[in-house]
C-alpha cells in the first residue's frame, strides 16, 4: 500500500478507535493490513495514554498574574496616536504638538472640566503628556498624586452639581464607625460598601487605592471595583540595608515575604513592583535584579484584581474577571506580626495579583519556521 | 475535563472574536479570560513534550507574554490564535531543546504532583511506560513530535491540526502515520 493509502486506513481505524471499537474488531475489517495497524494503533494508544498532564493551580495563576502585569506595563506605554511606526518618538511628537496645537488657553479652560464633560478629554490627555515626560519614579509618584488629587476633587464637584456619571479615583482608604456602620473614605470621598467589598475592603485599610464607581446625584458615590495600586518602580537601587530600599529617590520596606529574584546590589539596576501603605511608605511586593521593567510575580498579594472585590456591576466598565474554579485565594500581605501595615484590622484572604516580564517578538504562526524534517507535506 | 478550545471556538466564535478585540485593547478581564481559556491547552502541549515541570510552566507563561507583542496584528484573529499559541509553543520547546542538547531524566517526584487523574496506585504501575514513551518521543523529528502532541495530547481534529500546523489534511494524515510508525520503532528498539 502506497504511503497515502495507509494513512488513510490509520486515520479511519483511529476515528473509529475514538468512537470505543475495539482494536480487534477494527482490525478483523483488514485482514491484510491487520499486523502494521496494530502496530501503528498500539503506538498511538501509549501516544494518548501519555496524555494526561493539567497545569498545577499555581503555575497558572503565576503565569496569569505576569501576563497581566506586562499587559498592563505595555498598555501604559502606548502612545495615545495612532502613528504606529513611530513608537517613542511619535509618544514625544504627540505630546509635543498637543500642548502647542491645543494651546495654553484650551489647557486652562479643561483644566475646570468634570468627567462627562467635552474637554475632560483633552485635560486627561494632557495628564498622560506630562506622566510621559516625567523624570525618575519619585517625580512620576508626585505628579500621579497631584492627577489622582484631581480626581477625586471632580467627584467632590459632580455630587455636589447632582451629576451622574461614571467616575474612578484613588487615595488611601480609611474607615470610621458612623451610626454604627462602615463609613469608608478615600482621597477625601466618603463612600459605604456592602457585601464582598465590604469583607474585602478590611483587609486594603491603610493602603492606597484605585476606586472605580457611578457617582449618583447628591446621593453620592456607589463604589463597584476597588483594589490595590500596584506601583512599578523600575531604577538604580541607591541604597539597602536590612529593612528598605531606595530606588530612584522612593524609599521601599521589605516584608518578611517579598519575592526576590536575584541578588540587589547598590548602584545596579533593580524593579520593584509596590503597594503604598503611607503617604511616603512603600512596602515591596517583589523585586527582580537587573531589569528596568516589571519584576517577578509576587505569588502573595493582598486584594487585587479579584471578583470579590466588585458589587454587582451597574458600569460597563469592570475591570475584574471571574475568578476559575481553581483560583486559590492567597494570603494578604501581613504576613509578619512585626509588619505595622495597615491602620485597620484585616482578616480576609487576598486574591490574585498582576506581574510580568517582557518576552521577544515571534512573527508570523508561532514564529519562525524550524529547520526540522518535515514529513508529509 | 472542560471543553476544549476548539469546541467553545466553534460554539461561540463571534462572543471569543469579541474577547480578543477587547484582549487587543488591553483590557484586563478579556485578557484574564483568554489566559485561562488557553493556558491549559499550552501547558498540555509543552508537558507532553518537556518532563522538567518549571520549564513547562516558564515555556507555557512565555507564549502568552509573547501573545502580548503579537495582539495588535490585525491578521490574529479568533481562529488563528489556537495556531499561533501552539506554533509558538512548539518552536520555544524546540529552543529548549537545542539548550538542553542532553534529554533529562523524568523528574518523577514532578509528575506525582500533578493532578493527572491517575490514582496513585495506579502511577507506580504505569511510570515505566510513560518514561519509555517519552524517551521515545523525544527522538521522532520536530514534525513528528508535534503532530503527535496536537493530535494525541490536544485531541485536536485533522482539520484543526492541518490549521495550526499550516499543513493540508493530507498531509498531516501522512505525517501522523509515520511518526506513529518512527515512535513504535523507538519503542521496540527500546526494549
Amino acid at each position: 500500500m502506497k504511503p497515502a493509502e495507509i494513512a488513510q486506513l490509520l486515520e479511519e481505524c483511529l476515528q473509529r478507535m475514538q468512537m470505543g471499537e475495539t482494536l480487534e474488531r477494527i482490525l478483523a475489517d483488514y485482514p491484510e493490513q491487520a499486523e502494521e495497524l496494530r502496530l501503528l494503533l498500539d503506538g498511538a494508544r501509549l501516544a494518548q495514554a501519555n496524555a494526561l498532564y493539567l497545569p498545577p493551580t499555581s503555575g497558572q495563576q503565576r503565569s496569569r498574574a505576569q501576563f497581566l502585569e506586562e499587559a498592563a506595563r505595555q498598555a501604559r506605554s502606548q502612545p495615545k496616536f495612532a502613528f504606529p511606526q513611530l513608537r517613542f518618538a511619535s509618544l514625544l511628537l504627540s505630546a509635543a504638538i498637543l500642548m502647542l496645537v491645543v494651546g495654553f488657553a484650551l489647557t486652562l479652560a479643561s483644566g475646570r472640566s468634570l468627567p462627562g464633560q467635552p474637554l475632560y478629554g483633552v485635560k486627561r490627555s494632557v495628564e498622560e503628556a506630562q506622566l510621559a515626560l516625567s523624570g525618575d519614579a519619585l517625580a512620576r509618584i508626585r505628579l500621579e498624586d497631584t492627577f489622582d488629587q484631581r480626581r477625586a476633587e471632580e467627584v467632590r464637584q459632580l455630587i455636589l452639581s447632582g451629576k451622574e456619571q461614571p467616575v474612578e479615583f484613588s487615595g488611601f482608604l480609611t474607615r470610621r464607625i458612623q451610626d454604627g456602620y462602615n463609613q469608608w473614605s478615600a482621597g477625601g470621598i466618603d463612600f459605604t460598601l456592602s457585601g464582598d467589598l465590604q469583607r474585602s475592603a478590611g483587609s486594603m485599610g491603610g493602603a492606597y487605592v484605585d476606586i472605580r464607581g457611578f457617582v449618583r446625584g447628591q446621593q453620592g458615590l456607589e463604589v463597584t471595583e476597588m483594589r490595590l495600586r500596584l506601583y512599578q518602580i523600575g531604577g538604580i537601587l541607591q541604597a539597602q540595608n536590612e529593612y528598605e530600599w531606595t530606588v530612584e529617590g522612593v524609599r521601599l520596606r521589605l516584608p518578611s515575604l517579598a519575592e526576590l529574584d536575584g541578588t540587589p546590589e547598590e548602584g545596579k539596576p533593580i524593579s520593584v513592583t509596590a503597594i503604598r501603605v503611607g503617604e511616603n511608605d512603600f512596602l515591596a511586593l517583589s523585586a527582580r535584579v537587573g531589569r528596568l521593567n516589571a519584576p517577578a510575580t509576587p505569588t502573595f498579594t493582598p486584594n487585587l484584581i479579584t471578583p470579590t472585590l466588585t458589587q454587582t456591576p451597574t458600569s460597563p466598565h469592570t475591570l475584574t474577571p471571574t475568578p476559575s474554579p481553581s483560583a486559590t485565594l492567597r494570603p494578604q500581605v501581613t504576613a509578619s506580626p512585626d509588619d505595622d501595615l495597615y491602620k485597620n484590622n484585616t482578616d480576609d484572604k487576598g486574591g490574585d495579583d498582576s506581574g510580568g516580564k517582557g518576552g521577544d517578538d515571534s512573527g508570523g504562526k508561532g514564529g519562525d519556521d524550524d529547520n526540522d524534517d518535515d514529513d508529509g507535506d | 475535563m472542560s471543553v476544549p478550545p476548539s469546541r467553545l471556538m466553534d460554539a461561540g466564535s463571534t462572543d471569543l472574536s469579541d474577547l480578543l478585540q477587547r484582549a487587543k485593547r488591553y483590557e484586563p478581564q478579556a485578557l484574564s479570560a483568554l489566559h485561562e481559556m488557553f493556558y491549559p491547552l499550552v501547558f498540555r502541549y509543552v508537558a507532553y513534550r518537556i518532563d522538567d515541570l518549571q520549564a513547562c510552566e516558564d515555556i507555557s507563561s512565555e507564549v502568552f507574554l509573547r501573545l502580548l507583542k503579537s495582539l495588535k496584528r490585525e491578521e490574529l484573529d479568533i481562529r488563528s490564535l489556537r495556531a499561533w499559541l501552539l506554533g509558538t509553543a512548539h518552536h520555544l520547546v524546540q529552543d529548549y531543546y537545542r539548550w538542553n542538547y542532553r534529554h533529562p531524566v523524568s523528574p518523577l517526584e514532578h509528575h506525582q504532583h500533578l493532578p493527572n487523574g491517575h490514582n496513585p496506585a495506579e502511577e507506580a504501575e504505569n511510570r515505566l511506560s510513560h518514561q519509555q514513551v517519552r524517551v521515545a518521543l523525544q527522538r521522532l523529528t520536530a514534525d513528528q513530535q508535534h503532530v503527535l502532541t496536537l493530535r494525541f495530547s490536544l485531541e485536536l481534529s485533522l482539520q484543526e491540526t492541518a490549521q495550526t500546523m499550516n499543513k493540508s489534511v493530507e498531509a498531516v494524515k501522512v505525517l501522523q502515520f509515520r511518526a506513529l510508525a518512527a515512535l513504535r520503532r523507538q519503542l521496540e528498539g527500546s526494549r
